[in-house]
C-alpha cells in the first residue's frame, strides 16, 4: 500500500519519457523525411535547370551552325571578300550570341571577318572537339579565348586560363564545302550572352552553372571566380559521359561548398552543362519548415508535459489522500472492533448493516443473526412506548440521544445498558445512518446499588452513634455541673479546681460536638416544610441565640430575605451556624466598637444570595476554603467544634446551592450562601 | 547532658491536655522548661523565631505535637519542618488520641521520633511522660544542628 505513490511516480516518469521520446522520434523522422524530400527536390530543380541550359546552348550552337551554313551560300556566290565580310556583318546583326564570324584559309589564317581587325590572325583549330578527319563537315568547339575577339585575344590553356572577371569568348569552327572549295568558318561565341541568359534563370545565390567541353576544359561559368580554359578533371573521371548523358549528385568540396549538382551532355555538341544548386538555398524551405515544426511542437510538448505533471501531482495527492483515508479507515475499523462497547450501524430505515465483536459479546447475537433486522430485537419490553417516542424525538431533533435502559440478550437474560444513538449525516446534510453504542452497565449498576446501601448503612450507623453518645454526654455534663456546685468553695488546691472545671467544659463541648455531628449527618435531607417567610425563621434563630448575642454585645441588622427552596429546619441550621460562628469568633478590630452582625439577601439571576457578615477580623484567604472541612477550626476557642461551616455547605449543596466565604466591607468575614429561589 | 536547660515545645490546642502535660512534668520532678503553643503555625513561628512574640525563643530539645489543631495540624507541621534543614533534626513525639490514630499517622512516614497515646487514666499519662523524659533527657544526647 505504501508503495502506491512510488509506483505511480515510476509509471508517470516512464509514460512521460515514452511520450517525449516518441514525440522527438516522430519529429526527427518527419524532419528527416522533409529533408530528404528537400534534397530530392533540389536535385530535381538542379536537373531541370541543367536541362534548360543545355537545351538553350545546344539550340544556340545549332542556330550558329545554321548561320554558318547560310553564310556559306554567300561565300559560294562570290569571291569578293568585301561582300563576304558584309554578309558576315549582316548575319551578326541578327545573332547577338555571336561576337564575330570569320573565314580561315587552309593555313588557318583569317582571310575575311565581320571584325576586320581579325584578318591575318592565325588560329590553330587542331585541338577543337570533336576531333575529325579533314573531310567531316561538323561544328567543332575550341578552347576559350580571353579578350573580346581573335584580334586582341589569346587562347586560354589549363596552365594559363582566362583571368577572373576578364572577357572571354568561345571559338567554334565549321568546315564547309563550297563548290570545289573547302572553307572553314570560325565563329566567336559571346560567352557573356549565355552567362547573362543563365544568370537570369539562376541567380548567383541560388547556384552556379558551368559549361565544359567533354575533355574538361571550362568554356564558361556563372561563377566569377571560375576561369574559362581551366581544366576540370572530374568531367572525364567522374561523369562517364560516354555511358550516360545526364545525372544528379550531391557534392561537398572546398570549391563548390555543399551543392546539389546535375549534369547533362549536349545531344549534338561535345559540351556538358553542370549546375551546382546551392544546398543552403535548396534547403531553405526545409529549414523554415523545421523551425516552424519545432516552434509549434516544442511549446506544445512543454504544455503537454506541464499538464501531465499537474495531472500526476493531482493523482499523487489523490493517492496520498486515498492512503490516508485507508489508514483512517483501518484505524476506525480497529477502534470499531476493539471497542469495549457494542456498536451498531443501521441504515436510514433502522435496519442493522454492521455490528462489532463486542456487540456479540454483550448481546449474544452474531452479526448474521441481526444484519438487516431492526435493533428492537434487543428490547426487553421494560421500556414503555412513550420512552421510545421520546428517544426518537431527541435523535431526530438534536442528532443524539443518551440514556439507560434494560435490554434482553439472545438467551433471554436482561441486562442494564447505557446507550447512545447518534445520527450520521451525508455531505448533503441528509440523515444516512444511525450509530448506536451500547455498554453493559449491569455490574456498574450493581456496584452503585451496593455503594448506596453501604453509604446508607454508614450514615445510619453514624446517626445512631451520635444519638447514643448524646445521652452519656448530657449526663456527664449534668453531673459535672452538679459536682462543681457541690464542691463550690470547698476546693483549696488549684489542681483539683482545674480538674473540676475541665470536666465541666469538656462535657459541655462533647455535647455540642455531638449535636453538630447530628446536624451534619442530617444536612442532606429535608426535615420539614418550607417556610416562605424567612424573616420568621431568622427571628426564631435570633431568639435562640439571644443569650450569646447579649453576652457578645452584638448589634444585629437584618435586611431583605427572599424566600428559598429549603425546608425550615435546615434553614434554621444555616442561620444558626453562620450567626453562631460570628458570635464565637468575630472580634471587632476597632476598640470600643461593638460587634455588628448583618443578615441580608437578594435575588440574583433567578437565585437567592444570602450574606451573613460581621465587622470582625475576617479570615485570611488561605483558610477560607479550609474552614468548610469537618473539624477544621482556626482558633482554640473552646466553644467552636469545627463542624459548623461544614453543615452550612452540606445543606447548601444538597439544596442545589453552594456556600463560600468572602471578605466583608471593612475586612470582616462574610458567609455567602447561594440557594434556589422559591 | 549539658548544663543548659532541657526545653520542650508543646503544640497542643486543648488547654486541658496542656495542663496535664505540665502537671505530669512537675509531678515527676522533670527539670524541663515547657513552652506551650496552640497550633502548628504558632509552633513553626516559635522555631523560626518570628517577631514579635518569638524573637528570643529558645530552640527546643524535644517537640510534643498534638495532631488535631486549628490552622496547621500536626501532619502539616511535620511536613513543614522536614523542609527546613535547621529544624528537621529536632525530635518530635506525636500525641495521639487512640492506638488506631497512632497507627494511621505512623503509616504516613512523617518522620516522628515517637508516639504517645493520650491515656484516659491520668496516672498512666504521668508515667508515659516520665518515661519519655527519661529517654530523651537522660539517655539521648542530640547533635545541635543549629550551631553546626
Amino acid at each position: 500500500m505504501i508503495s502506491q505513490p512510488r509506483q505511480l511516480r515510476r509509471t508517470f516518469l516512464l509514460a512521460v519519457l515514452l511520450f517525449v521520446g516518441g514525440m522527438l522520434a516522430l519529429a526527427s523522422f518527419t524532419l528527416w523525411r522533409l529533408h530528404d524530400d528537400a534534397v530530392s527536390n533540389g536535385l530535381e530543380i538542379s536537373a531541370m535547370h541543367t536541362r534548360g541550359f543545355e537545351d538553350f546552348l545546344t539550340q544556340s550552337l545549332h542556330v550558329t551552325e545554321l548561320v554558318a551554313i547560310t553564310a556559306s551560300e554567300h561565300v559560294s556566290n562570290t569571291r569578293e571578300l568585301s561582300l563576304i565580310e558584309r554578309s558576315f556583318v549582316s548575319t551578326l546583326s541578327h545573332a547577338p550570341f555571336l561576337r564575330s564570324m570569320s573565314m580561315l584559309n587552309e593555313q588557318g589564317r583569317i582571310v575575311v571577318s565581320s571584325n576586320p581587325a581579325n584578318v591575318g590572325k592565325v588560329v590553330d583549330t587542331q585541338s577543337y572537339l570533336p576531333a575529325v578527319t579533314e573531310r567531316q563537315e561538323i561544328q567543332r568547339i575550341g578552347a576559350p579565348w580571353s579578350g573580346r575577339d581573335f584580334a586582341d585575344g589569346r587562347v586560354a590553356t589549363a596552365q594559363a586560363p582566362v583571368e577572373a572577371d576578364a572577357a572571354s569568348f568561345i571559338p567554334v569552327t565549321r568546315n564547309l564545302t563550297v563548290g570545289a572549295r573547302r572553307v572553314t568558318l570560325l565563329i566567336a561565341l559571346n560567352s557573356d550572352y549565355f552567362i547573362n541568359h543563365i544568370s537570369q534563370k539562376l541567380e548567383a545565390n541560388e547556384g552556379e552553372v558551368e559549361v565544359m567541353r567533354f575533355d574538361g576544359t571550362l568554356l564558361m561559368s556563372t561563377a566569377l571566380s571560375e576561369q574559362p580554359g581551366s581544366m576540370h578533371e572530374y568531367v572525364q573521371s567522374d561523369l562517364h559521359l560516354n555511358e550516360i548523358e545526364s545525372g544528379k549528385f550531391e557534392e561537398s568540396n572546398q570549391h563548390k561548398k555543399e551543392s546539389l549538382s546535375s549534369f547533362r551532355a549536349s545531344r549534338l555538341y561535345p559540351f556538358v552543362v553542370v549546375t551546382h544548386l546551392n544546398r543552403e538555398y535548396a534547403l531553405q524551405n526545409w529549414r523554415t519548415e523545421a523551425k516552424t515544426l519545432l516552434a509549434v511542437m516544442g511549446p506544445a510538448l512543454l504544455v503537454i508535459v506541464g499538464l501531465a505533471i499537474a495531472f500526476y501531482r493531482r493523482q499523487l495527492q489523490l493517492a496520498e489522500q486515498r492512503l490516508e483515508a485507508e489508514r483512517l479507515h483501518r484505524i476506525n475499523a480497529t477502534v470499531f472492533d476493539a471497542s469495549a462497547e457494542a456498536i451498531i450501524i443501521t441504515d436510514l430505515n433502522a435496519n442493522i448493516i454492521s455490528v462489532n465483536a463486542t456487540f456479540t459479546a454483550i448481546t449474544g447475537y452474531s452479526a448474521e443473526d441481526v444484519l438487516g433486522k431492526n435493533p428492537r430485537i434487543l428490547a426487553s419490553g421494560k421500556q414503555s412506548t412513550e420512552f421510545y417516542e421520546k428517544m426518537w424525538n431527541a435523535i431526530l431533533q438534536h442528532g443524539i440521544w443518551q440514556g439507560e435502559l434494560v435490554n434482553r440478550n439472545k438467551n433471554g437474560n436482561q441486562y442494564e445498558a447505557h446507550s447512545s444513538i447518534t445520527v450520521f449525516r451525508g455531505v448533503d446534510g441528509e440523515v444516512q445512518h444511525f450509530i448506536g453504542v451500547i455498554s453493559d452497565i449491569t455490574l456498574r449498576k450493581q456496584a452503585e446499588s451496593e455503594l448506596r446501601r453501604s453509604n446508607a448503612d454508614l450514615q445510619r450507623f453514624a446517626e445512631v452513634t451520635a444519638h447514643h453518645l448524646q445521652e452519656p454526654a448530657r449526663r456527664l455534663a449534668s453531673y459535672a455541673e452538679r459536682l462543681a456546685k457541690q464542691l463550690a468553695g470547698r476546693i483549696d488546691d488549684e489542681d483539683t479546681q482545674k480538674s473540676v472545671e475541665f470536666i465541666g467544659s469538656q462535657a459541655r463541648r462533647l455535647k455540642i460536638l455531638l449535636g453538630d455531628i447530628e446536624r451534619y449527618l442530617a444536612a442532606d435531607q429535608a426535615r420539614g416544610k418550607i417556610e416562605p417567610d424567612v424573616r420568621k425563621i431568622l427571628d426564631r434563630v435570633l431568639d435562640d441565640l439571644s443569650e450569646e448575642i447579649e453576652r457578645a454585645g452584638a448589634a444585629i441588622t437584618v435586611g431583605e430575605l427572599p424566600s428559598v427552596l429549603v425546608d425550615a429546619p435546615r434553614l434554621v441550621d444555616l442561620f444558626e451556624v453562620a450567626i453562631g460562628n460570628a458570635l464565637i469568633y468575630a472580634k471587632p478590630t476597632q476598640e470600643g466598637v461593638p460587634l455588628s452582625i448583618t443578615i441580608e439577601g437578594e435575588v440574583k439571576a433567578g437565585r437567592v444570595h444570602y450574606r451573613i457578615f460581621d465587622n470582625g477580623q475576617g479570615i485570611e484567604p488561605q483558610y477560607r476554603e479550609r474552614v468548610f472541612k469537618v473539624f477544621e477550626r482556626l482558633t482554640t476557642s473552646g466553644e467552636g467544634t469545627g463542624v459548623g461551616l461544614s453543615i452550612v455547605r452540606r445543606i447548601s449543596e444538597n439544596a442545589g446551592g453552594s456556600a463560600w466565604i468572602e471578605e466583608a466591607v471593612g475586612g470582616g468575614c462574610a458567609v455567602c450562601i447561594d440557594l434556589p429561589i422559591r | 547532658m549539658s548544663d543548659q536547660k532541657f526545653v520542650i515545645l508543646l503544640a497542643e490546642d486543648e488547654l486541658a491536655d496542656a495542663y496535664l502535660v505540665k502537671t505530669a512534668l512537675k509531678e515527676n520532678n522533670i527539670l524541663a522548661e515547657l513552652q506551650h503553643v496552640v497550633d502548628g503555625r504558632e509552633a513553626l513561628e516559635y522555631l523560626q523565631r518570628k517577631p514579635p512574640h518569638y524573637a528570643q525563643a529558645v530552640r527546643p530539645n524535644l517537640i510534643l505535637l498534638d495532631l488535631n489543631m486549628p490552622r496547621m495540624d500536626g501532619r502539616e507541621f511535620l511536613e513543614a519542618i522536614k523542609l527546613e534543614p535547621t529544624l528537621r533534626d529536632i525530635p518530635v513525639v506525636v500525641l495521639t488520641t487512640s492506638e488506631v490514630e497512632r497507627d494511621v499517622v505512623s503509616s504516613y512516614g512523617l518522620g516522628a521520633a515517637g508516639y504517645i497515646t493520650k491515656p484516659i487514666d491520668v496516672v498512666d499519662f504521668m508515667a508515659a511522660i516520665r518515661d519519655l523524659s527519661e529517654y530523651w533527657i537522660d539517655l539521648v544526647h542530640l547533635p545541635d544542628t543549629e550551631n553546626k
